[in-house]
């Protein structure tokens, strides 16, 4: 066979990749476009045969039910002060050990560190859920946003501090010992040197922590009730009732829910990958 | 490994005296405070309850291991830490190899990649009730898009959910579709921090394109592919929400995972204390799992 | 310098966000007048809708009380009440219960006692459906723990009469309703046409709860049932396996993938013109003729199901019982009072609710808002409920995994009966009950 002449194997290799790219956004984007059809349809064509790729009477109907009857904009407003509130406590309590465990902890127990930071999140959510109810009831926290809160900041440390931890490794320590030899104490040599240089680890592990905690919903079906605290999911379940399931209204709140987190992502998703590549995965 | 961090003290002295002393303490303990009260002890919360006993309208009875004795014999839960590992293995393994090529796929700058790559994470930041609610509608044997195209291409209607030999091939790949995205993230952003002289180096020696990925990338990525795959698999170990609105175990038991005999037993079935106990068993197992991982890798590392 | 003030910001919302939520938790539950606020705790369903939207507003300007209603999906909402009740937070005053959540609740001092409270039942009440508000059971087996002399106690009210009615075809079933289970199995084999989407029978075959109460009217019509003399498991009865054998063959006519439906696809099936007929949840009647969600308006009648040899229709009705953790048990009371008096329960039925008293079911003006009343009531009377023991979801988990088995493999319905029963009566001699 003779060997094709390295343009066009360059022009092959690239059609290739297109393709293949363009595949892989239809496969993901499908079941997207799928839920965002669905959202504006009305429960007949929901279920119409052959399913309609557009809706044949497109109507905001479902979207007008979750705001007005079903407190849609409370439970969004509620997941963005819980979640926001968490991911910056549990950032700023994570990078504090984070750093600790980056910059004091040797020997034999570095090893296993990875290990004992992650361990946590091997708990099944199930065997937590009930002592924890109990826990947030003894404070009066039930039912609150601050309960919420201190457990998402709870259920993010482990992850925070491992991924920050990778960070502040990669961070050379010249720059630190020099400001410290220039008379700056520790605490202060962290805030002005370290945290900057780690801003962009800071950016990827908010938004997966983000991720994680603005679609949990076990805890948030237990720990909360009412439009005056409970979450997003908590509030999209409920549109699965005990005969019926309402796929317009649902498909409708995953696209309210999803647009947030979106466009967060857009707007972040050049530090993000910066900042993944500084440190996390080294 | 980066740089070995010798620790500053060492290096510096300590400051300050006590303050030195235990500043490291000091900046890990609000952390260490969090997870003894809102993990270890709700753990142990639950240590307790599994050597119970709940009969209605009685108080808790403490019976010792019966509960795990129990367990040991009981075949469904046994069948159902095998759909559990069968669903972890396949679905993180298929999540890293199409993550990974993705990765690959898209490692060089090019035209309009910050909306591509945003794209195709979207999957993972919609709430995993909806994405079953979703799949729900997609796999529907009468109506369903899914299997309307099967129908078209194939001329038979296909039910997947109902079928006892797919409906765990197509949760399992309703888990690849909402999580291969993370993956993608984490090994592109692992591609994207390996300096570049080996691979320099070898392309000069005329090494090919292959042997380049499986001597030099892989190997050099594997720290990153270890935590990647950890991580991942912890979170289909407890795979819970997709089964519970997509097939409620069904078929039969073919989809029934650990969590939810776990979480039937405790929240529908009322048995609290079986309950526990399976969840601390599985605990144990994935810790198990997680440790064996980890040590098999950290050799080579 | 930029990102110190973003953290800075961001820990300011934070603690304002903290601020902000313990401010406005010093409000407390009472209002000027004094009168507690009651909580509704309840799961959601489409079937409530005029109890919250129209009769709890009249409620609370009638006695000033004011009420909150809490829902969440079917079973996150039972793991709340069920976690509500054994920890007596206090966090709810009423709970809607399916009514087979009854005997766990009243057996676990979850509810208050409504016959010591003062609660004044009358004739008029549907008796059948009173029945399930009452623990221990007022008839029929009683479970291991449970006193077999102890005088049955008034815990809960129906709040909303639901049973599964036999809703069919009228350009199908021209005549009339089928009388004889064989005449459905005899239109579905003459008029199924599965390439034109026409199916005879549709129904829920998802495991666990859907397709147990699915296959119940048939297994009791047929004669057979779950329990026997004390406790004894008779799921594999001769009965029993005829039922199922008869419920296989109607499947043939079920579309594609019915062993995954649960009651939303059930009803889709039916409302969208390609099922003939099925035994469906009540909440779905007002649908059949709502031109957005059904593409047979008008084409739907209901009735009760049909009969093979003991005829039966299969209860699973929404009851509320108060919370004996309740912080507002008076004002509780006087809901379920209120809303239990003949006006009130008239006013339910016009404005498109199911009552459960008998003289609301027979109002002119109501039957005319809701065609399917009259069938509702005659199916009340015939009502069959699920097995009254805690221990009920345990077993019915075990049966519905074996018959979603059977319809799988389209037969072998004694094995997976005789299947059921051992491993139901094994787990029944675990809890401690007289069987084996």
């Amino acid at each position: 066979m003779p060997r094709l002449s390295s343009a066009v194997r360059r022009r092959l290799w690239f059609l290739t990749r297109l393709s293949l790219i363009v595949v892989a956004l239809i496969v993901t984007l499908l079941p997207v476009y799928w839920m965002v059809n669905t959202s504006f349809k009305n429960q007949v064509e929901v279920f119409t045969s052959p399913p309609t790729f557009w809706p044949q009477n497109p109507t905001m109907d479902n979207y007008v039910s979750l705001f007005v009857r079903r407190h849609l904009g409370s439970y969004l407003l509620n997941s963005l002060i819980i979640v926001g509130s968490a991911v910056v406590l549990s950032l700023a309590i994570g990078s504090l050990a984070a750093y600790s465990l980056a910059r004091f902890v040797k020997g034999q127990l570095r090893e296993s560190l990875n290990f004992w930071v992650l361990a946590p999140r091997m708990i099944p959510p199930v065997a937590l859920v009930v002592p924890l109810f109990l826990i947030l009831q003894h404070l009066g926290l039930i039912n609150k946003q601050l309960g919420l809160i201190l457990v998402y900041t709870a259920f993010n440390l482990p992850f925070v501090a491992w991924m920050m931890r990778s960070f502040f490794l990669e961070i050379p320590m010249d720059l630190e010992e020099a400001a410290m030899v220039d008379g700056a104490t520790r605490l202060r040599s962290f805030r002005d040197i370290v945290l900057p240089l780690a801003a962009p680890g800071l950016v990827a592990t908010s938004i997966f922590a983000l991720i994680i905690t603005f679609n949990e919903f076990f805890f948030a079906l237990i720990l909360t009730s009412t439009p005056a605290a409970a979450t997003l999911p908590v509030g999209t379940a409920a549109l699965i009732g005990k005969t019926q399931t309402l796929y317009g209204e649902m498909a409708a709140a995953g696209v309210v829910a999803a647009v947030p987190l979106v466009i967060f992502a857009l707007l972040v998703q050049r530090h993000l990958v910066r900042g993944l590549t500084m440190g996390a995965v080294k | 490994m980066s740089a070995p961090a010798k620790p500053i003290a060492e290096t510096l002295g300590l400051r300050g005296g006590w303050r030195g002393k235990w500043l490291p303490w000091a900046l890990i303990a609000p952390m260490v405070l969090f997870a003894l009260a809102l993990t270890v002890l709700p753990l142990c919360y639950s240590l307790l309850t599994s050597f119970q006993e709940y009969r209605l309208g009685q108080p808790p009875a403490f019976v010792g291991l019966q509960n795990y004795q129990h367990l040991l014999h009981d075949l469904n839960f046994r069948g159902s830490l095998g759909t559990t590992l069968i669903f972890t293995i396949a679905a993180t393994g298929a999540e890293f190899v199409l993550g990974l090529a993705l990765a690959l796929l898209l490692k060089e700058e090019f035209r309009f990649q910050g909306i591509i790559r945003s794209s195709l994470i979207v999957p993972m930041v919609i709430a995993p009730v909806v994405v079953g609610i979703i799949w729900r509608l997609l796999y529907n044997a009468d109506v369903g898009l899914f299997s309307f195209a099967v129908q078209a291409l194939t001329g038979k209607s296909l039910s997947v959910l109902s079928s006892t030999t797919l409906a765990l091939p197509a949760l399992i790949l309703v888990d690849i579709w909402e999580w291969t995205p993370f993956m993608f993230l984490l090994l592109l952003a692992g591609i994207q921090s390996l300096p570049q002289e080996p691979f320099e180096a070898a392309r000069v020696d005329g090494a090919g394109a292959w042997n380049i990925f499986l001597h030099l990338t892989l190997p050099m990525l594997q720290p990153v592919i270890v935590v990647a795959l950890l991580i991942r698999a912890l979170d289909a170990f407890t795979v819970f929400d997709q089964v519970f609105v997509l097939t409620q175990g069904g078929p039969g038991t073919a989809t029934e995972v650990a969590t939810l005999m776990i979480y039937k037993s405790a929240f529908r079935f009322s048995q609290f204390g079986y309950g526990a106990s399976m969840a601390i068993a599985l605990l144990v197992l994935v810790m198990f799992f997680s440790a064996a991982v980890t040590r098999a890798f950290k050799g080579k590392a | 310098m930029i990102r110190r003030q973003f953290l800075k910001k961001s820990l300011g919302v934070a603690a304002a966000a903290t601020a902000a939520h313990s401010l406005s938790s010093c409000g407390g539950k009472k209002d000027a007048s004094g009168r507690g606020q009651i909580t509704f705790g309840s799961y959601a369903d489409p079937a409530l809708d005029i109890l919250k939207e129209v009769i709890l507003p009249e409620f609370e300007k009638v006695t000033g009380i004011r009420t909150e209603w809490v829902e969440a999906d079917f079973s996150g909402w039972y793991q709340k009440a069920l976690n509500d009740g054994q920890t007596k937070a206090g966090a709810f005053d009423i709970y809607v219960m399916d009514d087979l959540w009854v005997p766990r609740f009243a057996g676990a001092g979850y509810l208050a006692n409504l016959d010591e409270m003062g609660f004044q039942t009358d004739q008029d009440f549907v008796p059948s459906a009173l029945d399930l508000g009452y623990w221990p059971p007022k008839t029929g087996l009683r479970q291991p723990g449970i006193d077999p002399k102890a005088k049955s106690t008034l815990y809960s009210l129906p709040l909303i009469s639901d049973v599964q009615l036999f809703f069919y075809r009228n350009d199908i079933f021209r005549n009339a309703a089928p009388a004889t289970w064989e005449e459905v199995l005899r239109m579905a084999r003459q008029k199924s046409d599965p390439t034109k989407r026409q199916y005879g029978w549709v129904t829920r075959g998802v495991k666990g709860n859907p397709i147990v109460n699915s296959f119940f009217v048939l297994l009791h019509d047929f004669g057979g049932d779950i329990f026997g003399e004390n406790w004894k498991v008779v799921l594999n009865s001769p009965q029993a396996v005829e039922a199922l054998e008869f419920y296989l063959g109607l499947l043939t006519y079920a579309p594609p993938g019915v062993a995954e439906f649960d009651s939303d696809q059930e009803g889709a099936t039916l409302l969208q013109g390609n099922a003939f007929a099925a035994t469906m949840w009540t909440g779905w009647c007002p649908q059949t003729d709502d031109p957005t969600k059904s593409r047979v308006v008008g084409k739907i009648n209901f009735d009760v199901p049909p009969k093979n040899r003991n005829q039966v229709a299969k209860l699973g009705l929404f009851m509320a019982g108060i919370a004996a953790s309740a912080p507002h048990r008076s004002e509780a009371l006087e809901f379920l009072k209120w809303f239990s008096s003949p006006a009130s329960q008239l006013r339910f039925a016009r404005a498109g609710g199911t009552p459960f008293r008998t003289s609301a079911f027979k109002d002119e003006e109501a039957r005319k808002k809701s065609r399917w009343l009259d069938a509702i009531l005659r199916a009340l009377t015939l009502g069959v409920p699920s097995p009254r023991t805690s221990d009920w979801s345990k077993v019915e988990d075990i049966l519905g995994t074996e018959l979603n088995r059977a319809l799988l493999e389209k037969g072998k319905a004694k094995e997976h009966l005789d299947a059921a029963a051992a491993e139901a009566t094994a787990f029944l001699k675990s809890a401690g009950y007289p069987v084996g």
